[in-house]
């Protein structure tokens, strides 16, 4: 059945189901006999050829959408690699939003599950540090995909950062405020994050690496070191910021109903140094309004 | 300017928005009739863009031409879709909503491909019964958009431009004349693209899109890449001379220049709008590729994703 209790032509659900398979199959070429049985030929181009326009078109627009999103991806694993994974991707999780931001959704996961170790991990086979790219060929395979995974999960944020409603049009932070509160009215506030933030937990530091490809300059990724990263928008720009494990643990318990007091609880049971005290949450909370990472 | 068509008005000539260059725009403020947004580049989007299209459609016209609709598709229609597009049509005034004769996806999958559909009795009365739907919902005329193809089925029994006009009629919708695509389907398909405007009725046609194109040998591309060919202005000043002035747009989404070089172009179709051809010929030679590669993709969106052009804090 169809939308208000229409039904589509058997035939047209058919033809779209043929179609739609032959485009977008991992082997187009497996398709390409049945051409002629659903497409019209010409002198001019075959029904096989005139599939193949469709085809190409379809991988051409979904790799090179990923190529916009992952520039880092792209440099670290350059564009043969890259499309490899996204193509096993792909196939693996097609597209289902009309929003062609949203192709990735998934990917970084994707690539977390089956990166070397795994045992589904094939897609990675082809594709080790070494043949990828010389700056990464002084990681070892494991520590590789490792850093690629923490460097897919930053892209795919900062996409989500850069989409989401931000604190732009909302009054000017006011971090005043937060300092000149009494002690027992600040426990009793219930901070909130910015609904553009989205933290993310790396284990290499990715964050410099993307910096310094959007800069131009030659990049290398990484040698492991556990970040704990704080991404915003303010002004509409996207700004990525590495906190303490103490500061990112509190912000990530700022959901705008739990009193602050809880909160700091919550935190120092975590036995993280330094311990949050009142005192420095106080201070801690004026940059993170400062900053753009919570809101008035 | 013409008379209104189903109470939609001549907007002039206007140019497809594109990111690059909205920061230009809001700066300059050039002297353009109007602007045709991609909608699914902000159906969603809270961030820069989605703030830039609040400030443009305080001082230009803006329509809103879409490329998920999936009108043929089988699937049914995406409510919540539509109901964005209705929400962001209200919030920047959109003159109009439009989007393409085609499907994009089938079986809760989507392809971003705009795919051709059989041309068949059956097909007609799903897609208007469909349109009929989506006017319903978005409460203003919808405006179809002939598509750029490359193929044909064999179940088809009707020709595009009896399809579009009957489809017209029947669902009282609008009709978006999109002159690169009859001369890029003419040449693959093998028809005389004057026949086919000769077909299209005139009253229903609220706008047409000018774009560029790419030869490969045997067919062409609709790669919106490029300069609009010296065939399509021809072809252009036939729809017109048959036609009538109505809202006329460029797009450029590829290999995107910079504003002033589009601008130009607009100064093109001025100029045919003054010199409208009564019995135009069609038939030059398309442009030339320009050694592209044929695994380009078919491109007829600024419907990619928009990171690329995010800015960080640390960029100038």
């Amino acid at each position: 059945m169809n939308d208000a209790g229409g039904r589509a032509p058997d035939d047209l659900q058919q033809q779209q189901r043929w179609l739609q398979a032959a485009i977008s199959a991992a082997n187009p070429a497996t398709f390409r006999d049945a051409a002629d049985r659903y497409l019209q030929s010409s002198a001019a181009l075959a029904a096989t050829a005139r599939l193949g326009i469709y085809q190409r078109a379809y991988w051409a627009r979904l790799l090179q959408s990923f190529h916009a999103i992952f520039p880092g991806l792209l440099q670290a694993l350059g564009a043969t690699a890259l499309n490899g994974f996204a193509q096993a991707f792909l196939t693996h999780s097609q597209p289902h939003h009309y929003s062609i931001n949203r192709i990735a959704d998934g990917f970084a996961d994707y690539l977390h599950q089956t990166r070397p170790g795994r045992a589904d991990g094939s897609d990675w086979a082809a594709s080790t540090a070494a043949d990828c790219n010389e700056a990464a060929a002084d990681l070892a395979a494991d520590a590789w995909a490792e850093c690629i995974v923490d460097l897919a999960r930053l892209e795919a944020a900062l996409l989500q950062v850069s989409e989401a409603p931000g604190l732009e049009q909302a009054a000017p932070p006011r971090p005043e405020l937060l300092r000149e509160a009494s002690d027992a009215e600040l426990q009793q506030r219930r901070p909130c994050t910015a609904p553009c933030l989205r933290l993310l937990a790396c284990r290499y530091p990715v964050h410099d690496y993307l910096q310094q490809v959007r800069a131009g300059q030659a990049a290398h990724l990484p040698a492991a070191r556990p970040v704990c990263l704080a991404l915003t928008r303010v002004h509409y720009r996207l700004a990525m910021r590495e906190l303490a494990p103490v500061q990112w643990q509190l912000l990530l318990r700022l959901d705008g109903g739990t009193p602050l007091t809880a909160v700091l609880h919550a935190v120092a049971e975590l036995g993280l140094r330094p311990v949050p005290s009142l005192a420095l949450a106080r201070i801690w909370l004026g940059n993170f309004l400062a900053q753009g990472l919570i809101r008035s | 300017m013409s008379a209104p068509r189903l109470g939609l008005p001549n907007l002039g000539l206007g140019l497809g928005l594109r990111s690059v260059h909205l920061a230009q725009l809001l700066r300059e403020r050039p002297t353009i009739d109007w602007f045709e947004l991609i909608s699914e580049n902000y159906l969603d989007c809270q961030g820069w863009r989605r703030h830039a299209l609040a400030e443009l459609a305080e001082h230009y016209p803006l329509v809103m031409h879409g490329v998920s609709l999936s009108i043929g598709s089988c699937d049914p229609l995406d409510f919540a879709y539509l109901d964005k597009l209705r929400l962001l049509a209200d919030a920047i005034g959109a003159r109009w909503v439009s989007d393409h004769l085609c499907w994009t996806g089938v079986a809760g999958q989507t392809t971003h491909d705009l795919l051709p559909l059989p041309l068949t009795e059956g097909t007609l009365h799903h897609v208007i019964r469909r349109i009929r739907i989506v006017q319903d919902v978005l409460q203003r005329p919808l405006v179809i958009e002939n598509p750029s193809s490359y193929a044909r089925f064999r179940a088809d029994a009707l020709t595009e431009w009896e399809f579009l006009s009957r489809m017209a009629q029947e669902a009282d919708c609008g009709l978006l004349l999109d002159v690169n695509n009859v001369y890029v389907a003419s040449v693959n398909h093998g028809f005389d693209p004057r026949h086919y405007i000769d077909a299209i009725p005139p009253e229903r046609v609220i706008q047409m899109h000018l774009a560029g194109h790419r030869q490969f040998g045997s067919y062409i591309l609709d790669t919106h890449d490029a300069p609009v060919s010296a065939a399509v202005w021809q072809l252009y000043r036939y729809a017109v001379g048959r036609i009538g002035s109505v809202a006329t747009l460029l797009e450029w989404d590829a290999e995107i220049p910079a504003l002033e070089v589009l601008q130009a172009e607009l100064g093109k179709a001025r100029a045919c709008l003054s010199t409208p051809a009564t019995a135009g010929d069609a038939g030059d030679a398309p442009h030339p590729a320009h050694g592209a590669s044929p695994t380009l993709a078919v491109t007829t969106l600024d419907a990619y994703p928009q990171l690329a052009g995010a800015m960080f804090a640390t960029e100038p």
